[in-house]
C-alpha cells in the first residue's frame, strides 16, 4: 500500500497493510528544514509551496495531513472578524488582544465574508496557487477552519470567555452560533475552489476546557452542525488539550478521525471513542518528539501502536502539531517503528 | 458565630455559588472580621477545594476561570478594606506571562488561587517584556515572580527574565517560579527557577509553604 492509500484505509476503520504515519502541515517546521524564516513561508505562495514540498519530499513514508496547507496557524479566522493579527519574524503569527472587551458588542455581531474579509482572500489565493502548481503525486488538500470555540476564545479572551458560558450565557450562544456559521461557510467557501476535496479538518482546542455540562449544552449542538454538513468528505478533528471527560459526547459528534492529546490517554480512548472513529494520535510533541531521543520516541510509538492499532483505525501521529525544532532522526525513528511494530495483523491488547 | 460564617463562605465558593459567595463575604465585614481573616479562614478553605475537585475531574478549566471570576468579584469588596492595612497578609507575588507569549487561563488561574491564598498579586499580563518584569520587581519588592509559558518558543524567555533579575541585583532577594504546559522541573532547574509548579494548586501550596518555612526561621525557637 502507498502512504495516503493506508491513511484512507484507516480512517475507513480498516486495517491497512501496516499503521500508517501521519504528521501535522506545520508551518513552524517546513520553514525550518527548507532553511527559511517562518514569516517567508507566508510572504508568497512560490516559498510557501516549495517548503511544504521539499519536507514532504525528505519523509515520503509520511502522510501530511492536512496535505497541502496554507498553514497560517490560527489567525485567519479572527483576522476575518477583525481582531490585530501580530507577525514575529520566525514564529507563526498571532492574535494580539481580544476583540471584544465589551461583551455586550458581541449582540451585533455578523460572520465575515471569506471572499473579502481578513486574510481569508489570501488563503484562498495560496490554495489555488498551490493547487495549480503541486505536482501530481502530492496534490491532496482539505479545507482547514479553525472550531467556533478557539476562534470565540481569541475574540473575546479565553478566560472571559469561559466566564461568559455561566455569567452571560445569552451572549457566549451568540458568539458560538455566530462562529460556527463562520466554521461552516469558511470551509464551503475553500471546498468551491479545491478541484478534488479530500474533505475537511477542523481544529479546536478550548471545547476540552469545558466541563461535560457546558460542553453538551454549547459543544455538542455547535460540532453536529458543522460535521453533518459535509457529508461524503473525510471529516477530521483534532483537539490537543486533555479530552477525557468530553470523549463520549465527542463521539456523537459526527466526524471520522480524532487527533488527540498526549494528555487523554489513548488506552482510554480506544474503548471508548475509539470504537466509532478512527484515531490519529498521540505521541507527546514536546516532551518525546522534540525533546527525547530516537529511542524514546521508538518506545512511545511502539506503546502507541499497542494500544491504539488492534482492530484497524489507527494512525500513528503526535498529539498536536510538531515543534520547530523537532530533530529528524526522531522523525525518522517514528516512520521506522511503525514498520518495526505496526505490521498488521497486530493482536490485542485491549480487553 | 464567625466559624460559621467561615464555613458558609467555603461551602458557597466551593459550590461555585457567586451570589452566596459575596453574600457571606458582606456578612463577614458587617460583623468586623478583617479581611485577612475572611480570606484565610473562609476563601483560602473554599479555594482548596475546588482545587482538589480540579484534581480529581470533577471541575475543569471552565468551573476554575468561573471561581477567577467569583474571586475577583470578592476582591473588589475585600479591597478597600485591605488598603487600610496590609497586615496579615502572607507576601507579594508578581505574576505574567512571557514576552511573545499570550495565554492567560492558567496565569489567570494561579493569581485567583493565590489571591484567595492570602498573597497580595500584582498580575502583568500577557506578552510581558523582560523590563517590565524588573520594573516592577524594583518598584514592589516581590517575594515571588511567577512566570509563565506555553509555547516551547517562548519558554526561552524565562531565563531572560531570571538573567536581566541577576543583572540588576534583585535575582537573590525573591523566588522564582516557573510553569505552563511546555514546562518541566528540568527545565526550571536548567534555567535556574527556584520553583516548578504542575498547575495552581501546586504553585500556591508551594509559596504557602516556603512563606511559612521562612517565617518559622525567622522565628526564635524556644
Amino acid at each position: 500500500m502507498e502512504p495516503l492509500e493506508r491513511f484512507l484505509s484507516a480512517a475507513r476503520m480498516e486495517e491497512p497493510d501496516e499503521v500508517p504515519v501521519s504528521l501535522l502541515t506545520s508551518a513552524r517546521l517546513f520553514s525550518r528544514l527548507y532553511g527559511i524564516k517562518i514569516f517567508q513561508f507566508f510572504h508568497d505562495p512560490k516559498m510557501m509551496l516549495d517548503a511544504i514540498l521539499h519536507t514532504m519530499k525528505r519523509f515520503p513514508d509520511i502522510v501530511f495531513f492536512p496535505g497541502l496547507w496554507a498553514d497560517y496557524g490560527i489567525v485567519v479566522e479572527p483576522s476575518a472578524f477583525g481582531s490585530r493579527i501580530y507577525w514575529p519574524e520566525n514564529f507563526v503569527p498571532y492574535v494580539k488582544g481580544e476583540l471584544f472587551k465589551n461583551p455586550e458588542d458581541i449582540r451585533g455581531l455578523e460572520p465575515p465574508d471569506p471572499k473579502t474579509d481578513g486574510l481569508m482572500p489570501f488563503v484562498l489565493e495560496s490554495i489555488q496557487y498551490i493547487q495549480k502548481h503541486a505536482p501530481k503525486e502530492f496534490k491532496y488538500l482539505y479545507a482547514v477552519a479553525r472550531g467556533p470555540f478557539q476562534v470565540a476564545s481569541y475574540m473575546r479572551g479565553p478566560t472571559e470567555f469561559l466566564i461568559d458560558l455561566r455569567v452571560r450565557p445569552d451572549i457566549a450562544q451568540k458568539l458560538i452560533d455566530v462562529c460556527t456559521e463562520t466554521t461552516i461557510h469558511w470551509l464551503k467557501v475553500q471546498l468551491e475552489v479545491i478541484d478534488q476535496p479530500m474533505g475537511i479538518f477542523v481544529p479546536d482546542d478550548v471545547a476540552s476546557f469545558l466541563s461535560p455540562e457546558l460542553f453538551e449544552k454549547f459543544g455538542l449542538p455547535s460540532y453536529k452542525r458543522i460535521f453533518s454538513e459535509f457529508d461524503g468528505l473525510l471529516k477530521v478533528y483534532h483537539n490537543d488539550a486533555d479530552s477525557t471527560h468530553i470523549l463520549d459526547l465527542l463521539s456523537q459528534c459526527g466526524f471520522h478521525v480524532f487527533n488527540f492529546s498526549p494528555a487523554t490517554d489513548i488506552g482510554t480512548v480506544k474503548k471508548g471513542i475509539g470504537q466509532k472513529v478512527c484515531l490519529m494520535g498521540n505521541v507527546d510533541p514536546v516532551n518525546v518528539m522534540l525533546r527525547g531521543t530516537p529511542e524514546r520516541v521508538e518506545e512511545e510509538c511502539k506503546r502507541c501502536i499497542h494500544l491504539g492499532a488492534p482492530g484497524g483505525g489507527y494512525i500513528l501521529s503526535l498529539g498536536g502539531g510538531p515543534s520547530m525544532e523537532t530533530p529528524e532522526e526522531n522523525i525518522e525513528a517514528m516512520v521506522k517503528a511503525a514498520k518495526k511494530y505496526g505490521r498488521y495483523p497486530i493482536g490485542s491488547s485491549v480487553s | 458565630m464567625n466559624d460559621e460564617i467561615f464555613k458558609n463562605l467555603s461551602l458557597k465558593l466551593e459550590a461555585l455559588d457567586i451570589g452566596g459567595t459575596l453574600e457571606e463575604v458582606k456578612r463577614a465585614l458587617g460583623e468586623k472580621i478583617p479581611p485577612f481573616e475572611i480570606l484565610k479562614k473562609g476563601l483560602s478553605p473554599g479555594m482548596d477545594k475546588i482545587g482538589e475537585k480540579y484534581g480529581r475531574h470533577e471541575y475543569f478549566l471552565s468551573e476554575l476561570a468561573f471561581a477567577s471570576h467569583i474571586m475577583k468579584s470578592v476582591m473588589d469588596l475585600l479591597n478597600p478594606y485591605f488598603q487600610a492595612s496590609k497586615e496579615g497578609r502572607l507576601g507579594k507575588f508578581l505574576i505574567g506571562t512571557v514576552k511573545g507569549d499570550l495565554h492567560d487561563i492558567g496565569k489567570n488561574i494561579v493569581s485567583t488561587m493565590l489571591t484567595g491564598a492570602g498573597f497580595e498579586v500584582y498580575d502583568l499580563g500577557i506578552d510581558v517584556p523582560d523590563e517590565k518584569f524588573l520594573k516592577k520587581a524594583l518598584e514592589i519588592q516581590p517575594d515571588f515572580i511567577g512566570i509563565s509559558s506555553l509555547l516551547t518558543t517562548t519558554m526561552l524567555n524565562m531565563k531572560s527574565v531570571i538573567k536581566l533579575l541577576e543583572e540588576n541585583g534583585i535575582r537573590k532577594k525573591l523566588k522564582i517560579f516557573v510553569g505552563g504546559a511546555v514546562v518541566t522541573q528540568s527545565f526550571a532547574d536548567e534555567i535556574g527557577a527556584d520553583f516548578y509548579a504542575k498547575d495552581a494548586m501546586e504553585c500556591t501550596q508551594k509559596a504557602r509553604n516556603w512563606i511559612e518555612t521562612k517565617k518559622g526561621a525567622a522565628t526564635p525557637r524556644r
